[in-house]
């Protein structure tokens, strides 16, 4: 690779970083090599790299062409697992997925729907049990399905500067819906479920339910004040 | 604001981010016999004959070198009011990175340099000195009636 010719290769964290002796003085600031700039430099420099054959010509030919626009009306959601029901949430409204933790119970006030509390960086936050609300059922505990090891997770949810959590039994990743895939949800699944579906639609063979984001956080609201 | 920084020789520069179109990789591009200087060729962008200038040619004098960092930002240097957008390629090294900024950040240079209009306020980050570039100012006036009169009859053929 001549990738740098005027300077030494960059691999400190071999040397003094985290898989070397740790003994670099700037790995008490940032705790790990992952987040020195000098790492990120070092990535960045993987891209001196020569342009393999053909490169500048494949390229030409494809900027010539038209640029697919994206479909306008697409939406980004986050897709999730409550045991046997898959749905999804936009993104805009999803803030991450946490590895399981201890649910604080909250003496007089824990019932079936509202969990507790949860610790999410140094906030408390309320936990709403989505799938109890949604007349699904508990998951199978040893958290396989359809024969893989799945990991549970606690989703945190945003709206309007409120926040919610809740366990899910598996995050599945964000995908892109584009509006001719939505179709209405149908009069067969649970009435609770129902209310809170805006549209269903196909992925990976299954259909996912999209939730309303609005009614999901009225409805989270609902479960506090009872 | 975000500014794209590029590198030229030792020393880093900055295209304002707002009015760039879109990052390309280095494609092949047809070459102008008697070109101006600096001027690395002619890229067909999404059916639009667009002139590239070659920055690394420009600031240093040597050309770029061909690497997977060295890039082709495609800005649209018509005037606010124009409708129609103008479209110019820049072929510039190592742009593998942008930062964050504010006008106040930027500082002047002192040094004016004739013939080098796009040389614009320099700016400090933890690194080095970042000079902003202004893409509107890289050809002299005449020059661009020229290219774009060119560029235009072309796309009507």
């Amino acid at each position: 690779m001549t990738s740098t010719e005027n300077q030494p290769a960059l691999t400190c964290w071999k040397e003094k970083g985290v898989a070397g002796d740790a003994s670099c003085p700037r790995l008490a600031e940032f705790g790990h090599c992952r987040n020195c700039p000098e790492y990120a430099r070092a990535g960045r420099s993987l891209f001196d790299r020569n342009i393999p054959a053909g490169f500048q010509e494949e390229w030409a030919i494809m900027l010539a062409g038209i640029k697919k626009a994206e479909s306008p009306g697409a939406v980004s959601a986050v897709v999730f697992r409550l045991n046997d029901e898959f749905l999804a949430l936009k993104t805009v409204a999803f803030l991450k997925a946490l590895e399981m933790r201890p649910i604080h119970r909250v003496p007089f006030r824990t019932n079936h729907v509202f969990r507790g509390v949860v610790n999410v960086d140094g906030v408390l936050l309320p936990c709403i049990s989505a799938a109890e609300l949604m007349g699904i059922s508990a998951a199978d505990p040893s958290g396989k399905h359809d024969g893989h090891q799945c990991y549970r997770r606690l989703m945190v949810i945003t709206r309007e500067g409120a926040r919610f959590v809740f366990p899910v039994d598996e995050v599945l990743g964000v995908i892109r819906v584009l509006p001719n895939q939505m179709q209405k949800p149908p009069e067969t699944v649970s009435k609770s479920l129902t209310a809170l579906t805006m549209h269903v639609f196909p992925w990976e063979n299954r259909m996912v339910g999209l939730l309303d984001d609005q009614k999901l956080f009225t409805t989270f609201h609902g479960s506090l004040t009872h | 604001m975000l500014l794209l920084i590029f590198q030229s020789g030792e020393d880093r520069y900055g295209l304002d981010a707002s009015r760039i179109i879109e990052v390309v990789p280095l494609a092949s591009l047809k070459h102008v016999p008697h070109a101006p200087e600096g001027m690395a060729g002619l890229l067909n962008y999404r059916g639009t004959i667009v002139p590239v200038m070659d920055l690394s040619a420009l600031l240093t004098g040597t050309p770029s070198r061909a690497r997977l960092s060295t890039r082709i930002v495609l800005v649209d240097v018509s005037p606010e009011d124009s409708p129609a957008p103008r479209i110019l390629g820049f072929m510039a090294e190592r742009v593998t990175e942008t930062i964050r900024y504010r006008e106040q950040d930027l500082q002047v240079s002192g040094v004016a340099v004739p013939g080098a209009p796009y040389l614009g306020k320099i700016m400090l980050d933890q690194y080095a000195m970042v000079q902003r570039i202004d893409p509107a100012a890289v050809i002299p006036e005449s020059l661009k009636a020229t290219l774009f009169a060119l560029a235009k009859e072309s796309n009507h053929d």
